[in-house]
């Protein structure tokens, strides 16, 4: 540290900058969520009605309707990041920001402070989409890295030899190998049969199966976050929905269990190929140290449901849920945040 | 004294009063400042994410970072200012003789030495700052002991919740409602003193009025009036008469005194109605200074537990598989942020 800065204290962050929700683990203790929705007043009474100039989360769902709504992330990436592409990317690049500069304010940084974060990118995100993820940060920390979720995951857990990762989010599923080095383009996949995946997969099933119920998809997200299991013996989803202006119980137990058992097989088609190409000899530990991440996990029953298709498919197999499936990324970031030397970070200001 | 408990005064390790010792040394130096009427303050100090510290760090740094809180102390304190520990590692001191400014300034002195002491634990330079909770009796104050604790705590809290780092000096409405009920008291006394100064002294017992001149007036014109017509009954007419004068005379001038004293008393209520508005309002803006103070705390951030940047330590398991890693994540962030400026 230089004489002039000596007296600043470092905040760490670790961000995973999710689809669904950003989570944000500092060094200062705090730990913190945020839906990743971002909303802009869409004129000037919505503006003197809210009283803001930029919603978060759910109060920017709440008020969605006087509002230019964002998603900013889709898919796990930035949406429209390649330059030219769409109208959008500059809209959808400062809703990124916001939501970025909104989960550092969430972990309470002093101004006084260095603020060196560490941000969860997808697993194979495009160079675009790295480049604007760091544009969008940069405006609110002095030094900031990306690296890969499910490396973050594993990496703050210690879990570095012969791990397999699943990190379930909104947008992506991904699955990490690792072995004791930095994992490579050819030790990662990427699936798209994540958490939105399934809302759609069960919009579906809701649809034909009682096609006079009413409903968005963010009152089925509401659901399935509430109910989803893929456990044979499941709490009984029974919910209002509208029907001509009606509420009106439905049992959705069935299409709910359905549509999150849909996610199972492709995760494990994913694995396969990634202990298929992995060396022989150490093919049996890989299978048996399977982790399982990310907000999805928190689906009822999930990890014995991949447990039992790995045996099916691949002859065994043992997985291992994380214990804080929401922070798993942010701790993980933090780690990496902390142990990092000091002349990379200063080498990145 | 007689009235306490006798207390052995046998400091901690740490150099500091026991929680009992403390808290029954705080009483005398309360009513003693009661007594004489000198200002004195109560001060809370709590070592910020103290737990969070000794969860990552282990009980040797937590120990440790307490006894140098303690040390700062005693280095910013005079000798005749009393510390001793509480309940959840807290530190309670308590200053005699010291004003508002006098308090202030130590509070700040502290946090700043506190801020300036580099902890290590296990070769890892920490930060840690302390929350200060201020409760002071003023000169006269009317405040009772268990006020003068808990607005001392509540202070405390409020800086701890507020990001800590910092003091939060609390003073409790209680002395400033008194002074105004005293002034409210000695208001009604004078309206009471003057409403008795223009009063006449007045008997309503009819049946001993005192003669008035209107009495005198009418039996001189019934005694003219028996001279001229000579007749008898005419002053049994003339002491009713009289009678029935003075009765409405004296209801009236009754009238009039309890008009006044209605008006007096309205005026007394009227001043005790403000005094409840505004205790109320008081009340409202100790809530929002409260809040707003709070809302400062917010954008002053709390501060990190790392005064510098840590990196990996040379003993850490897997040490040099994660030192490779680390460099291949920088190497990739080099040159993402090398073509991005490109």
């Amino acid at each position: 540290m230089t004489e002039e800065n000596k007296d600043h204290g470092v905040l760490y962050m670790g961000i995973d900058l999710g689809t669904s929700r950003t989570s944000v683990s500092a060094s200062n203790g705090i730990r913190e969520t945020v839906a990743s929705y971002v909303g802009y007043p869409k004129d000037v009474v919505s503006q003197k009605l809210l009283k803001k100039d930029v919603l978060f989360g759910a109060e920017a769902v709440k008020h969605r309707l006087s509002l230019r709504f964002y998603r900013p992330l889709e898919h796990g990436v930035l949406k429209s990041s390649e330059k030219g592409k769409s109208g959008d990317y500059e809209e959808n690049v400062r809703a990124a920001q916001d939501l970025i500069a909104e989960a550092i304010r969430l972990a309470k940084p002093r101004k006084d402070e260095l603020v060196y974060a560490v941000i969860g990118a997808p697993a194979q995100a495009q160079i675009h989409n790295k480049e604007a993820i760091i544009d969008a940060a940069r405006a609110t920390v002095d030094s900031v890295m990306l690296c890969s979720e499910p490396f973050a995951v594993a990496y703050g857990l210690d879990w570095l030899d012969d791990v397999l990762v699943i990190d379930i989010g909104a947008g992506t599923v991904d699955l990490c190998r690792m072995h004791g080095t930095m994992p490579e383009d050819t030790d990662q996949i990427t699936l798209n049969t994540a958490g939105d995946f399934v809302d759609q997969q069960f919009s579906e099933l809701i649809a034909e199966k009682h096609p006079e119920a009413q409903f968005t998809i963010q009152m089925v997200r509401g659901i399935k976050e509430r109910f989803a299991s893929v456990a044979a013996e499941m709490e009984k989803c029974v919910v209002d929905l509208p029907v001509k202006g009606k509420p009106t119980s439905f049992d959705l137990t069935d299409p709910l269990r359905e549509a999150c058992r849909r996610m199972v097989p492709p995760i494990v088609e994913g694995l396969g190929q990634l202990v298929a190409t992995f060396d022989p000899e150490f093919q049996g530990r890989l299978k048996n140290r399977v982790l399982l991440a990310g907000g999805g996990s928190m689906i009822k029953g999930l990890d014995s449901a991949i447990q039992e298709e790995m045996h099916a498919r691949l002859g065994e197999g043992t997985v291992v849920r994380i214990e804080e499936p929401i922070y798993g990324g942010a701790n993980g970031a933090l780690k990496i945040a902390h142990d990092m030397p000091t002349d990379f970070w200063e080498q990145l200001k | 004294m007689s009235g306490f408990p006798t207390v052995n005064f046998s400091e901690t390790d740490e150099g500091l009063f026991t929680p009992t010792e403390i808290r029954h040394l705080m009483r005398v130096e309360y009513d003693r400042a009661r007594r004489y009427g000198y200002p004195a303050a109560l001060v809370m100090i709590a070592v910020d994410r103290l737990e969070y510290l000794h969860d990552l760090y282990g009980w040797e740094s937590k120990e440790e970072i307490l006894q140098g809180v303690i040390k700062a102390l005693r280095a910013t304190t005079r000798d005749s200012d009393f510390l001793g520990c509480m309940q959840d590692d807290h530190i309670m001191a308590v200053f005699p003789h010291s004003s508002e400014e006098t308090i202030t300034s130590i509070a700040t002195r502290l946090l700043r030495v506190c801020r300036d002491i580099d902890f290590r634990s296990d070769g890892r330079s920490l930060r840690a700052t302390v929350s200060i909770g201020i409760s002071t009796l003023k000169q006269g104050g009317k405040e009772d002991f268990a006020a003068f604790l808990s607005t001392a705590e509540e202070a405390l809290e409020f800086a701890s919740r507020s990001g800590g780092d910092r003091y939060v000096r609390r003073e409790s409405a209680t002395d400033v409602i008194e002074e105004l009920r005293q002034d409210i008291a000695e208001e009604a006394q004078r309206l009471v003193e003057e409403q008795t100064a223009s009063e006449p002294a007045v008997a309503v017992d009819f049946g001993d009025m005192p003669e008035t001149e209107l009495g005198r007036s009418l039996r001189e014109l019934f005694n003219e009036h028996a001279h001229t017509h000579g007749t008898p009954g005419i002053l049994g007419l003339e002491e009713d008469v009289v009678r029935v004068a003075e009765h409405a005379l004296f209801v009236a001038r009754e009238e009039a005194v309890q008009a006044a004293s209605t008006e007096r008393k309205e005026q007394v209520d009227q001043l005790e109605r403000r005094v409840a508005k505004l205790k109320e309002l008081l009340d409202t803006t100790e809530t929002e200074l409260l809040e707003v103070a709070r809302m400062k705390g917010i954008e002053s951030g709390v501060a990190s537990i790392y005064r510098t940047v840590q990196g990996l330590r040379d003993d850490e398991a897997a040490f040099g598989q994660k030192k490779e890693m680390l460099s291949l994540i920088f190497e990739a962030n080099l040159k993402l942020q090398k073509r991005r400026d490109a």
